[in-house]
């Protein structure tokens, strides 16, 4: 029988070198599905679990129990993985990590692994980079990953309604430019489709709030 | 029924139930009635699926063993903050990162090596050199900045501070320690490192490179001149060893994880080029050497083989 979250982080406290990581090998696929679908690279991901990690783990202390450990976890998770977001923003793309690429790719390692993601996840997470991060956060949790809204809320420290509406939001924004990856069952491709979706396109605009006339 | 289409957004709210009563009779009246806005609605119905449908990569055990590896300094560094008031305990310097500032060290002195960081790392009791070496071995393209085969054991001086950070030489590089910017040079001893007698030829080469213990920082010369060559700056792209700086660099930052660098030896590993960086929380934790192949970087450890060695010494 594994000892509880709590238990292990109450060892923490109290010292034990090694409980700290056995939670962060009990909850890292988790963890790191959060990091890596908000940041959406890899290394930038593995960089904020990190620090996640790191965070909490000097910050146990500070944990009082009024929610779950990995609620608890999953919120260090994703304000780093925000924090970092938005650092990438302020300097989208640095000369060092250029280099890191083209050192990638010398060294026969392609970063991303093309081979582990279709080109559909390549573009839903290209596109959800660019929603507002609240959105894009909130659509990580609830639609990407499955977590009721109830979880998510409690993660991101918000309220249901919050929540709800983000993802509302975030998905009408992420709309039309998923709108050519869009699967339509049972509607024959060619023209139909082709058409259907650039209505989509053209007439759901992002962020439009006022609706069109017609 | 509104005349009006209704917005993506308000149709998306409006299924979430995020809209106001009335506002919402309204909306629900229109959707009814409206094809078009009927049929984004059943989009938008199917943008979680669609998001929830791509695949997560897995996250890559080289990875989780970094994290591991992070965590278990972090572990070593706090057992040895809890060992007693005379352990190391950081010290918070603008714009540098944290020393530990020793027993039998003054705080001058403490401030004069966060400055000297280039040239010299303390730990141990002792002080250890990190000397530039362009070896035999390896190196090639950073000779452009120093003369070739110049190997200046540098013994570090009383004006280091004035000393500029020298980006582009390919001798003195850049790592990360707790979120800071923080240098360091490294050595290229030519070893041919090897599984069995790992620990100890680290031990060695450290102990080459430290200096007597009456050697006061004081004394120690400046940073290498030749280091503040005219073409400084200009070649953050040339390699050492088998290394590129830039991932070297970003390796270090990597393995040392928060942890002070002791050592960067850019030698061989079993005959193949590899890197040795030898780590410490602290003045009383073990002296962690980590062997990295050529595939280390920020993204990568490409971790060889490890060593623990003794503290102090």
């Amino acid at each position: 029988m594994q000892p509880p979250d709590a238990e292990l982080l109450r060892r923490h406290i109290d010292g034990d070198p090694d409980a700290f990581g056995e939670l962060f090998l009990r909850h890292r696929d988790r963890l790191w599905a959060v990091a890596v679908r908000t940041l959406g690279d890899p290394e930038e991901a593995a960089d904020a679990l990190q620090d996640a990690m790191i965070s909490a783990f000097r910050r146990a202390g500070s944990f009082r129990g009024d929610s779950a450990v990995t609620t608890w976890l999953h919120r260090i998770v994703i304000n780093a993985s925000l924090d970092r977001l938005r650092r990438m923003a302020a300097h989208p793309v640095t000369s060092s990590a250029d280099e890191r690429v083209l050192d990638g790719l010398a060294a026969g390692r392609a970063r991303p692994d093309p081979s582990s993601a279709t080109d559909t996840s390549l573009d839903v997470t290209a596109e959800l980079r660019r929603l507002p991060h609240d959105q894009q956060a909130a659509l990580v949790l609830v639609d990407m990953l499955g977590y009721p809204v109830a979880d998510a809320a409690e993660i991101l420290g918000v309220s249901q309604g919050t929540v709800k509406s983000r993802c509302a939001r975030g998905r009408a924004r992420l709309l039309p430019r998923l709108a050519h990856l869009r699967k339509a069952p049972g509607e024959p491709p060619g023209p139909g489709r082709a058409r259907r979706n650039r209505s989509a396109a053209e007439n759901v605009l992002p962020g439009r709030e006022g609706g069109d006339p017609s | 029924m509104i005349k009006r289409h209704v917005s993506a957004a308000e149709i998306a709210r409006f299924s979430e139930g995020d809209i106001r009563a009335r506002k919402a009779a309204r909306i629900g009246s229109h959707l009814a009635g409206c094809r078009r806005c009927a049929r984004v609605r059943e989009d938008l119905a199917r943008v979680p699926a669609l998001l929830a449908s791509t695949e997560a990569p897995p996250m890559p055990e080289h990875l989780t063993a970094r994290i591991q590896a992070a965590l278990s300094t972090e572990s070593a560094r706090r057992a040895s903050l809890d060992a007693g008031p005379d352990s190391a305990q950081p010290e918070r310097r603008a714009g540098g990162w944290s020393w530990p500032r020793l027993p039998g060290m003054s705080a001058r002195a403490a401030g004069w090596a966060a400055a000297a960081a280039a040239a010299v790392v303390v730990a141990g009791g002792g002080t250890y050199l990190i000397v530039q070496g362009q070896g035999g071995g390896g190196t090639s393209a950073s000779s452009a900045a120093v003369p070739s085969g110049a190997a200046h054991r540098t013994a570090a001086g009383a004006n280091v501070p004035a000393a500029p950070a020298v980006r582009g030489t390919g001798q003195q590089l850049e790592y990360q320690r707790a979120g800071k910017t923080t240098e360091f040079t490294p050595v290229a001893s030519d070893k041919n490192y090897l599984p069995a007698k790992l620990a100890a030829q680290v031990n060695t080469t450290l102990t080459d490179h430290r200096t007597p213990a009456s050697s006061s920082p004081a004394k120690a010369a400046p940073l290498a001149t030749a280091n503040l060559s005219p073409k400084a700056g200009s070649g953050r792209s040339s390699r050492i060893g088998g290394f590129s700086v830039g991932a070297l660099e970003g390796c270090v930052s990597r393995v040392s994880a928060g942890a002070m660098v002791l050592l960067v030896d850019v030698a061989s590993y079993q005959s193949t080029p590899a890197a040795v960086i030898v780590t410490a929380v602290n003045k009383q934790s073990p002296k962690e050497a980590w062997v990295v192949g050529t595939g280390c970087s920020a993204s990568d450890s490409d971790v060889l083989n490890r060593a623990t060695l003794p503290p102090g010494g």
